[in-house]
C-alpha cells in the first residue's frame, strides 16, 4: 500500500498511517460494497450455479441434479439441433455485424454532411431504436402478415399481388425477416456511434481537403474511415453480441418456426431448459455459447486493434 | 435524406393511421385515410387492455432502478478508476466479464434464487434484476467519463483533509452530472420497454408492466384486433417520444461517453 | 445542482421502499382467495362458465374469494413451470397433460375415490396408484363441416375413409369453395397429424394385455423412422397440405381460423368440440355437423375421446389448512347443476359426471343447439377411440403437440424429406422424455 519503508517513521506517524490506510478500506467498502453486492448477488452467483448446472442432468423443475461430468458436452456435439441453431445465429449474426459496422457507417457519414433539417433526419433514423422490442415486432409482424398485412395490402393494390409474399412464414424469407427487424431497430443506436466519432474529425483536415479539392469519397477514404476505425471495433463487438443474443426477438415474432428453422442458439437454450425441461443440458449449451462469445470478442477486438496500429 | 429518414419510420406513422381507424378499415386498406376518428380505440386502450395501472408501475419500476444505479453505480466506478484498491483490477474485470454473460444461463437459478429470499415474483425481484444486469454497463460508461474529471480538483479535496467519501459525493458525482443525465435516460427508456425480463421474472399472470399486459392482451384475444394494438402501441410509445424529443442531444451524448473505451 | 440530486436520490430510494411495502400489503387479501387456473383466451363460453363457477363457491363460502388466473390462448406449461420455480403455485390448477409432472415433484394432492362416486364421475386412471384430477366432461375431436359448402359438393354424410375424406375435399375445392380452414403458425398446425396418428399407429381401444405404441416406443421396440405406418401417415399429410392449404398459412394461427370458419369462409375444420362453445357468441348463423375421423388404414371412422385419463382441475400443494377444504369446496362447486351446465356449454362437452342433473351441452341459439345435436347424434353412431390419450403414464411426452405442430410447419416450408421428418419426431420425443 504505501512504498515508504516505515522504520524510518516516528510512531505516530506510523499510527496517522495505518487510520488513513483503514479509513481508505472502509471507504472501498462504503463505495464499491452495495455494487459488488449486487452484481455478485444477482449476477455472478447464478451464473455460477448455472454453470455448474451444465454438468447434471437436471430438468430445471423437479428432481435434484445428478452429476452426469461431461455427458452434457459429449451430447452437443452431436447435436445436429444446435449445430443447425449455430449456422442460423451466425447466418444472422454476419448479417447484423456487417449492417451495424458498414451500413451503419455510411448512413452516419451521409447524415453528418447534412445541412438543413439535420436534427430532425436523424432523430427520424434513430426512433425505432426507442421502441420496446414488442412495439417493433409487432408493427413487423402487421407488415408482414400474408393476407392483411400493410404491405402485402399495397402490394395487391398496385397490382402487384402475384409479389405478394409470406414475408414471416416463408422459410426463405423469414431470416430476412428477422433480420430487417433487428437492424431497424438497431441502425439509429449504430450510426449515432459513428456520427460521435466523427465529431472527433478536427475541422483544419477537412479544410485541407477542400483546399486540395478532393471529392466526398476521397474526404471519406482518407480522412473519415481512419478516424472512426475505433468506432467500428466497438459496434462490430456490439454487433456480434446483439446476434449471438438473438432470443426475446424470436420469442416475440416466430419462436424458433417455421418447424426449427429460426432457432438461434439464445432461442434453443431457451427450448431446451424451459419448454423441454432440461435445464442441465441446456446449461451446458449456454457456457459453450458464452464460451464461445467471449473468445471470437476478443479475438475481434485483437484484430482491430491490431489494424488500427497499422493504419 | 429526409425521404429517406420518413420511409425509414414509416411503419410508425402506419401505427398512428391505423390507431384511428376500425378494424374493417384496417384490413381493407393499411394506408388509407380513415372515415373518422375512431378514439374509442384509445378508450380502449385502458378499459379493455387495461394499461393505465401497468403505465403508473413501469414508471415506478423505471424511477426506482434508476434511483438504485446512479446511487451505487458511480461510486464504485470511481473507486474503480481513481482510487488504488487491492482488489481494483480484479473488480474492473468482473464487471466486465458480466457484459457477456448471456441472460439465459442465470435465468432459472435467479428464479430459485428469489424463492429464497422469499420475493419471488415481486416488483423488488424485478428490481434487484434489473440493477444488478445494468450494473456492468453503468459503470463501464461512468469510468469513460471519468477521465474527463480533473484530477487536481480531488487532490485539492484531499489535501483539504477530506475522506475518499467525501471527495466522491462533494466534487465528483456534482460533476459526473452531465453522465448520469444519460443514464437516466437510457434506463428510463430500457426499463420501461423492457419486455423479455419482466415477463420471466414477474410472470404473465398479472400483467403488471405495461408490455407484459399488453402481450397478454394480445395471446390473450381470438382475433388480432389491430386497432386497439396500434392504439396501445401508441400510448406506450408517447412517454420514450417525449423523453427522446427532449433530450434528443443527451442520447446521442450519452452513446458517446465511454463508448471508445 | 448537488442538493437537488440528494433530495432526488433520497426521494427516488423512498419509492422502492414504498413499492416494496406495497407489494407486501397486497398478501393480507391473498389469505381468503383461492386462485383457479382457466385458459380463457377471449372464449365467452369459458368466461361465462368461470363466472357462474365463482359465483356459486362464494355463494356456499361466504367471506372467500375464487380468482381467476387467465392462462390465455394457451396451455399453462410455461406459467405452472415458474410458478414451480418460484414455489407458489396457484391452489386449484387445470393439469391437462401435465399431471405426472406435477404429481412427480409431488405438488398435487390426491382425491379419494369418494369425490368421484359422489357426483357419478367414472374413476379416470389412476398414476402411480392416485388420482388428482376432478373430471369435466366428456371431451371429443373430430371434424366440424360447414353442411352447405358439403352439400354443394354432393357429400352429406361422414366419409368413411381417409380417400373418401380427400375426394370430397377435392370436390369442395372444385366447387369454387376453400376447402380447409388451416392456420401453420401455432399449436393448431397439429390437428390433421394427430388426428392420423391418434387413429393408425393406435388401437381403437388399448388392450390391456398388450403394450401401446407408446410404451413400445419408449421401449426402443419401434419407432417413427422405422414404422411404415408412421411412414405412410407423413406421406398423405404431405399431399394433405399440398392440396388444400393455401400460401400463406403459416402466417395464420388459431385465432385466423376461428375467424375463417365462422366466417362461412371455409368448408373443413379439424379442431376439438370446445367450438361449440364459440357458435353463439360469434353469432354464427350458419348449419355446422361435428363428424368423425376417417381412418387411412380401413378402420370404422372415429371421434378421438381425450378426457378419459386425469386431465381436469386438481388441488395444488399450495392449499395448505382451511385452504384445502376451501380449494376441495371449489372443485365441488364445479358439479352444481347450474355451473355445470355452463361449463358443458362452454366447452361443448357430454356430461362425465353421470348424478348431476343436466342434459348434454344446450344453448338458445339454433345453429349452436344443432351443433349439440349433431354431436350428440354422431357420438352415439360412430363412437370413439381414444388414440393416445390412454393414461397419464401412457402418453406421449406432453410437448409432442408442437413437436406434431412443427413437423407439419415444416412440410409447409416445403421440406418432402420424410426420412428428415421422421427423425426429427423421434429427436424431439426423446429428447423430451430425457427431460421427464
Amino acid at each position: 500500500m504505501t512504498s515508504v519503508p516505515e522504520a524510518g517513521l516516528q510512531p505516530e506517524h506510523r499510527r496517522a498511517k495505518r487510520v488513513a490506510a483503514v479509513r481508505e478500506g472502509l471507504a472501498s467498502l462504503v463505495l464499491c460494497g452495495p455494487a459488488v453486492l449486487v452484481y455478485v448477488g444477482f449476477i455472478v452467483l447464478p451464473a455460477i450455479l448455472g454453470f455448474a448446472y451444465s454438468l447434471t442432468d437436471w430438468t430445471g423443475w423437479t428432481r435434484w441434479p445428478n452429476y452426469v461430468g461431461l455427458a452434457n458436452f459429449r451430447e452437443l456435439f452431436h447435436d445436429t439441433r444446435f449445430l443447425a441453431a449455430i449456422r442460423f445465429t451466425l447466418f444472422e449474426t454476419m448479417l447484423l455485424v456487417l449492417f451495424f459496422t458498414v451500413g451503419a457507417m455510411i448512413l452516419a457519414v451521409l447524415l453528418d454532411r447534412l445541412r438543413r433539417l439535420k436534427g430532425l433526419i436523424r432523430a427520424l433514423f434513430f426512433y425505432p431504436y426507442i421502441l420496446s422490442i414488442l412495439v417493433s415486432a409487432l408493427l413487423f409482424q402487421y407488415l408482414a402478415n400474408y393476407r392483411e398485412g400493410a404491405l402485402n395490402t399495397m402490394l395487391r393494390a398496385l397490382g402487384l399481388g402475384a409479389a405478394a409474399q409470406d414475408w414471416m412464414g416463408d422459410p426463405a424469407l423469414v431470416p430476412y425477416f428477422i433480420f430487417a427487424l433487428v437492424a431497424w431497430s438497431g441502425l439509429g443506436f449504430f450510426s449515432t456511434l459513428y456520427l460521435a466519432g466523427l465529431q472527433t474529425v478536427p475541422n483544419e483536415l477537412y479544410e485541407a481537403a477542400a483546399i486540395d479539392g478532393a471529392g466526398p469519397l476521397s474526404v471519406f477514404v482518407r480522412i473519415q474511415f481512419p478516424m472512426l476505425i475505433p468506432v467500428i471495433t466497438t459496434a462490430s463487438v456490439l454487433a456480434l453480441i446483439t446476434g449471438v443474443n438473438l432470443f426475446s426477438q424470436i420469442v416475440v415474432t416466430t419462436q424458433g418456426g417455421p418447424g426449427y428453422r429460426t432457432f438461434t442458439v439464445g432461442y434453443y437454450i431457451y427450448w431446451l431448459g424451459v419448454l423441454n425441461n432440461r435445464q442441465g443440458y441446456a446449461s451446458a449449451v449456454s457456457f459453450v455459447t458464452f464460451a464461445a462469445l467471449v473468445g471470437v470478442a476478443a479475438l475481434q477486438v485483437a484484430l482491430l486493434r491490431r489494424k488500427a496500429v497499422q493504419l | 435524406m429526409l425521404v429517406a429518414g420518413l420511409a425509414f419510420v414509416s411503419p410508425c406513422f402506419l401505427a398512428v393511421l391505423n390507431s384511428v381507424k376500425t378494424l374493417p378499415e384496417i384490413i381493407q386498406s393499411p394506408t388509407a385515410l380513415p372515415e373518422r376518428l375512431a378514439v374509442e380505440n384509445y378508450q380502449y386502450v385502458f378499459t379493455g387492455v387495461q394499461l393505465a395501472g401497468p403505465m403508473v408501475n413501469s414508471f415506478l419500476m423505471s424511477a426506482a432502478v434508476i434511483g438504485c444505479l446512479v446511487t451505487i453505480a458511480p461510486m464504485a466506478a470511481w473507486s474503480l478508476m481513481r482510487r488504488r484498491m487491492a482488489a481494483g483490477r480484479g473488480l474492473r474485470l468482473l464487471f466486465l466479464a458480466g457484459l457477456t454473460i448471456p441472460f439465459q444461463i442465470i435465468m432459472v437459478p435467479l428464479l430459485q434464487e428469489f424463492r429464497l429470499l422469499g420475493i419471488q415474483f415481486t416488483y423488488l425481484a424485478l428490481l434487484a434484476h434489473h440493477v444488478s444486469w445494468g450494473l456492468p454497463l453503468c459503470i463501464f460508461i461512468y469510468s469513460g467519463f471519468m477521465a474527463s474529471i480533473p484530477k487536481e480538483l480531488e487532490e485539492a479535496a484531499a489535501i483539504d483533509g477530506c475522506g475518499p467519501i467525501a471527495i466522491y459525493w462533494r466534487i465528483v458525482f456534482p460533476l459526473l452530472a452531465p453522465c448520469t443525465i444519460t443514464i437516466v435516460i437510457f434506463w428510463g427508456l430500457w426499463i420501461w420497454n423492457d419486455f423479455m425480463q419482466a415477463f420471466i421474472i414477474m410472470g404473465s399472470a398479472k400483467g403488471q408492466l405495461v408490455f407484459v399486459q399488453l402481450w397478454r392482451f394480445l395471446s390473450d384475444q381470438y382475433v388480432k384486433n389491430w386497432n386497439y394494438i396500434f392504439a396501445g402501441v401508441v400510448v406506450l410509445s408517447v412517454p420514450v417520444t417525449v423523453l427522446y424529443v427532449a433530450m434528443q442531444r443527451r442520447f446521442v451524448k450519452g452513446l458517446t461517453a465511454g463508448s471508445f473505451k | 445542482m448537488k442538493q437537488l440530486m440528494r433530495l432526488g436520490v433520497v426521494g427516488l430510494t423512498g419509492l422502492v421502499m414504498a413499492t416494496a411495502l406495497a407489494g407486501c400489503a397486497g398478501k393480507e387479501d391473498a389469505a381468503k382467495t383461492i386462485q383457479v387456473t382457466r385458459n380463457i383466451g377471449g372464449r365467452e363460453g369459458f368466461r361465462r362458465h368461470f363466472e357462474a363457477w365463482k359465483a356459486q363457491f362464494e355463494k356456499t363460502n361466504p367471506g372467500w374469494k375464487m380468482e381467476l388466473i387467465d392462462l390465455g390462448n394457451a396451455e399453462g406449461e410455461q406459467f405452472y413451470k415458474s410458478r414451480i420455480a418460484t414455489g407458489d403455485l396457484p391452489e386449484v390448477i387445470m393439469a391437462w397433460q401435465l399431471t405426472n409432472f406435477l404429481a412427480d415433484g409431488g405438488h398435487l394432492v390426491p382425491l379419494a375415490d369418494e369425490f368421484y362416486e359422489k357426483f357419478g364421475l367414472p374413476l379416470p386412471p389412476p398414476y402411480k396408484g392416485k388420482r388428482y384430477t376432478s373430471q369435466s366432461g366428456v371431451q371429443i375431436q373430430g371434424i366440424a363441416v360447414n353442411k352447405r359448402m358439403w352439400a354443394d359438393a354432393g357429400v352429406t354424410t361422414p366419409p368413411a375413409t381417409w380417400d373418401d375424406f380427400i375426394a370430397a375435399l377435392h370436390k369442395i375445392k372444385a366447387k369454387g369453395h376453400s376447402p380447409l380452414v388451416y392456420g401453420g403458425r401455432e399449436w393448431s398446425a397439429h390437428m390433421p397429424l394427430f388426428y392420423a396418428i391418434a387413429t393408425t399407429l393406435y388401437d381403437l381401444q388399448p388392450d390391456p394385455a398388450k403394450p401401446s405404441w407408446t410404451k413400445l416406443k419408449d421401449a426402443g421396440k419401434v419407432s417413427f423412422a422405422t414404422d411404415p405406418t408412421a411412414r405412410k401417415v407423413l406421406g398423405r399429410m404431405i399431399e394433405f397440405l399440398d392440396s388444400f392449404v393455401a400460401k400463406g398459412a403459416l402466417s395464420d394461427g388459431y385465432n385466423e381460423e376461428q375467424r375463417d370458419f365462422y366466417g362461412g369462409k371455409g368448408a373443413t375444420w379439424m379442431m376439438g368440440c370446445w367450438i361449440g362453445g364459440d357458435i353463439e357468441p360469434n353469432k354464427v348463423d350458419f348449419e355446422i355437423e361435428y363428424w368423425p375421423v376417417p381412418s387411412m388404414t380401413g378402420r370404422p371412422p372415429k371421434f378421438i375421446y381425450t378426457s378419459g385419463f386425469q386431465n381436469g382441475w386438481a388441488i395444488t400443494t399450495t392449499a395448505k389448512g382451511e385452504k384445502l377444504e376451501k380449494a376441495r369446496a371449489v372443485l365441488e362447486a364445479f358439479y352444481d347443476p347450474g355451473v355445470y351446465q355452463q361449463f358443458l356449454n362452454g366447452e361443448s362437452q357430454f356430461k362425465e359426471a353421470q348424478k348431476v342433473p343436466v342434459a348434454g351441452p344446450t344453448s338458445a341459439w339454433l345453429p349452436a343447439q344443432k351443433l349439440y345435436d349433431s354431436m350428440a347424434t354422431n357420438l352415439e353412431k360412430y363412437g370413439t377411440t381414444v388414440g393416445f390419450h390412454i393414461g397419464l403414464d401412457d402418453m406421449p411426452p406432453p410437448s409432442f403437440t408442437m413437436t406434431m405442430a412443427r413437423v407439419m410447419q415444416e412440410i409447409l416450408s416445403g421440406n418432402r424429406d420424410v426420412d428428415r421428418l421422421l427423425k426429427m419426431m423421434d429427436d424431439d420425443w426423446a429428447s423430451a422424455r430425457k427431460g421427464m
